[in-house]
């Protein structure tokens, strides 16, 4: 009975979040198979644990660390890492069709940003998260955070310059 | 030239919108890997703890002879492995790992499922179906052989034109085509891999077992009533729609479907039932 209510559960958080969780995926790591393979893991070791992390509060701060850690890790491995950076040039923005050109430049301009940054820009503010729990989930210092925010935005703004100085261009 | 200010930047991060793909996530699946992890987990630190009070109560010489009698257990692995496979061990959906040392795991068709083969659908033990990037599944047969072996009959060649894609779909047909021998994890080993191998006993092409078909007792409940009850039939909704064609319109072909029974009305209904919860009354 009580694993059928974990379930059902479950499954209403996973309904409830599974698209920003993909989202939040792809920002990451900047291919959409990947960031879905990531996720169906994330959720496993999510629900291993469930009734933890529900007991402790929302499972959201939980979900970013696994996803964090299994990107961190298939990063880490080094003929996974030379896939993934060959599928976000060719076939994983072409899969992504943004609805508004404006956020499309947004999304290719952050999967330009380096990888730490990218990963701080998407916690603090895609996923609302303080800078202390930033630098508690990536476990480094909150100095550590706001300068890689700093920098990060900075590296946003160039990638963002950058392409409209290209479209510009080609008119 | 616009340069934006930084919180314009941090709003715009904020908002993003980014339209999702067709959706591949299988909670059926995330929820049988979280229960398989929960439960290795209490078998680790059950074995752990009991390992430590064996060493520390029987001492040295039953710590050694547990050792020896542990050893034996795992040499007898590959035995199971390699013993002989009947047809209905190798029932069910099989996810594709890898093809010609290439890892397919993270490819997909243009409906978002995961290269793999579905074997002894609909009841009709020596039956393959395996999807390519679009169309219908490519189906066909294949023969136990006494002594071990296999033999896969593959279909005729058929030209399927599908859009444009920047990745190379597997060619399952010709990988099955190719396979002369099979071996599977011994039951029990969950999930189980199976392995295609070629004459000389090289690897073909691994595949990794689709749990969620072991919970189609629930999908009934879930999606016909709580007394529907699983006939053991699976199938694709390919197969569905060949028998009520406006069956599950939003579904890939390629998915599976399994059958339930209820009664309505004083009378047995068989539904067709998805493991995302759609039915399909037959």
């Amino acid at each position: 009975m009580r694993n059928n209510r974990a379930e059902a559960d479950f499954r209403e958080w996973v309904l409830q979040n599974r698209a920003r969780l993909r989202t939040t995926a792809f920002l990451l790591c900047g291919d959409w198979f990947l960031a879905d393979d990531l996720v169906q893991d994330t959720l496993g070791r999510l629900f291993s644990r469930w009734h933890k992390v529900v007991s402790s509060g929302d499972p959201s701060a939980y979900v970013n660390r696994i996803l964090h850690n299994l990107y961190a890790d298939h990063r880490r491995r080094p003929a996974r890492r030379e896939i993934s950076e060959a599928e976000v040039d060719a076939s994983s923005l072409t899969t992504t069709a943004t609805p508004g050109e404006r956020d499309d430049d947004l999304v290719r301009a952050l999967l330009a940003v380096p990888q730490g940054q990218r990963t701080v820009l998407i916690l603090r503010f895609f996923e609302d998260l303080s800078v202390t729990q930033t630098a508690d989930l990536l476990n480094t210092s909150a100095g550590n955070i706001k300068s890689q925010t700093s920098r990060g935005l900075k590296a946003l703004r160039c990638a963002l310059m950058e392409q409209q100085n290209a479209s510009e261009g080609a008119l | 030239m616009n340069i934006e200010p930084a919180d314009d930047l941090i709003e715009r991060i904020a908002a993003v919108s980014v339209a999702l793909p067709a959706d591949p996530l299988d909670v059926d699946e995330a929820i049988h890997a979280g229960t398989r992890r929960r439960q290795r987990r209490r078998v680790a630190v059950t074995v752990t703890s009991a390992c430590a009070a064996v060493l520390a109560v029987a001492g040295s010489v039953y710590a050694f002879r547990s050792f020896y009698q542990r050893a034996d257990l795992i040499t007898a692995g590959p035995k199971l492995a390699a013993s002989v496979v009947t047809a209905d061990q190798l029932a069910g959906r099989w996810i594709g790992v890898d093809v010609n040392a290439h890892d397919i795991s993270s490819w997909r068709d243009a409906s978002g499922l995961p290269a793999n083969i579905i074997i002894g659908a609909d009841r009709a033990a020596d039956t393959w179906r395996a999807n390519r990037y679009c169309g219908p599944l490519v189906a066909g047969t294949f023969a136990v052989k006494a002594d071990g072996s296999f033999t896969f009959e593959p279909p005729a060649p058929s030209f399927q034109s599908c859009p444009m894609t920047t990745s190379v779909a597997p060619d399952l047909p010709d990988a099955i085509a190719r396979t002369v021998q099979v071996e599977v994890d011994p039951v029990g080993s969950d999930p189980r891999t199976l392995r295609f191998l070629n004459g000389a006993g090289q690897p073909i092409a691994s595949w990794r077992e689709d749990m969620t078909i072991r919970s189609a007792a629930s999908w009934c409940h879930t999606a016909v009533d709580a007394q529907a009850v699983y006939t053991g039939i699976f199938t694709t909704v390919e197969e569905v729609r060949a028998k009520a064609a406006t069956s599950f319109p939003d579904v890939p072909g390629g998915a599976v479907a399994v059958y339930c029974t209820t009664v309505e009305q004083s009378a047995t209904v068989t539904y067709a039932v998805t493991a995302g919860g759609k039915k399909a009354k037959l």
